[in-house]
């Protein structure tokens, strides 16, 4: 009796631990399985989202002529990754293109590898065919666009720019809007972590 | 012994400078300060440069340019969002209130560094030179590192 009493009251414990926390990410209502796609990895080998089932996967949709805000998502990212899994292969950083025209494979591979030098864990660098890439971004509401501005870089690419979090049973957990701290989506991952049962 | 404490005081007052203004420049009312530039990922693709400028003039100032050796084309940018969607576009110019300041950051204005001489690695320094319509060239040192 005096255990289970215990056992209630540490439950209690972890679930109020669990509400005390703030999400920075908005959870999708109801939670459910993550939508999967088909693309080309950096190595230019057919890869699944659902490949990666049984880690936490961080997915993030830019461009590599992109000098702004994709290299402050990527940084984001890649500070998340050292705060909660440094050294480990359970967290995984997926980047994936919008703009199929210019990122081949080869280029993805060198753009994601300048975010990924402290890590064994590789990040993921997908690009596919234009069509490929609209049936990946749209399940995520992910939008993008391709404007003329003039600038001597070649055109730009409008595109959203959230993160979105899988948990290792392939469920869509969180979405992050542009600019959350890394600390912010590493205490979320942490604490979804920790109570996989919270919602 | 009075020009012994000029001397000292004009020493004092040009290290406290140096210390204070590592990386900033200043012409007529306008001040340039923490000016960076991020690690670019590749050779292939444009890199990025930040800073704060602060205008202490009576009257409005606009940046209009950036000269560097560090890129063969400098184009000065801004992120906006427009339907959920961000976008990067050129900006013609850069406008600084009079007695105000304009951030360049990561998520807005930009130094949009195009066809890089050479890579922009962590710990480097470049040498800008920012051209207003009223102050001129303040010439400027960006320290490449992550945010």
């Amino acid at each position: 009796m005096t255990r289970f009493r215990w056992i209630v009251l540490i439950a209690i414990g972890l679930v109020l631990a669990a509400c005390a926390h703030q999400f920075s990410g908005v959870a999708p209502n109801p939670i459910g399985p993550a939508p999967d796609f088909a693309l080309t990895d950096e190595n230019g080998q057919p890869f699944n989202l659902s490949d990666l089932r049984g880690k936490w996967i961080l997915l993030a949709y830019g461009y590599t002529h992109c000098p702004d805000v994709c290299p402050l998502t990527l940084s984001h990212l890649r500070d998340v990754k050292k705060i909660v899994d440094p050294n480990g292969d359970q967290v995984q950083v997926v980047f994936v293109t919008i703009d199929p025209e210019r990122d081949t494979p080869d280029i993805m591979q060198k753009y994601v590898s300048h975010f990924d030098k402290l890590f064994a864990q590789k990040f993921k660098g997908l690009s596919g065919t234009p069509e490929e890439i609209a049936a990946a971004a749209k399940p995520y509401h992910v939008k993008y666009e391709k404007k003329e501005t003039g600038s001597a870089d070649g055109y730009s690419m409008a595109h959203t720019a959230e993160v979105y979090l899988i948990d290792p049973q392939f469920n869509w957990r969180m979405t992050f809007p542009f600019g959350v701290k890394a600390e912010e989506i590493a205490a979320d991952l942490q604490t979804l972590r920790q109570n996989p049962e919270v919602k | 012994m009075r020009r012994v404490l000029v001397v000292s005081v004009v020493l004092l007052a040009a290290l406290a400078l140096a210390a204070c203004g590592g990386s900033g420049g200043t012409t007529g009312g306008i001040t340039v300060s923490d000016a960076w530039a991020r690690p670019s990922p590749m050779m292939e693709r444009a890199g990025a440069a930040y800073l704060v400028i602060q205008n202490n003039g009576a009257a409005e100032d606009r940046l209009l340019s950036v000269e560097s050796d560090i890129a063969k084309t400098i184009e000065l940018h801004e992120t906006q969002e427009s339907g959920g969607m961000l976008q990067m576009s050129p900006v013609p110019n850069i406008p600084v209130p009079a007695n105000g300041r304009t951030e360049l950051k990561p998520g807005g204005l930009h130094v949009m560094l195009i066809g890089l001489n050479r890579e922009l690695k962590a710990g480097d320094k470049v040498q800008l030179t920012l051209n207003f319509e009223k102050a001129g060239k303040v010439p400027v040192t960006a320290e490449v590192k992550e945010q």
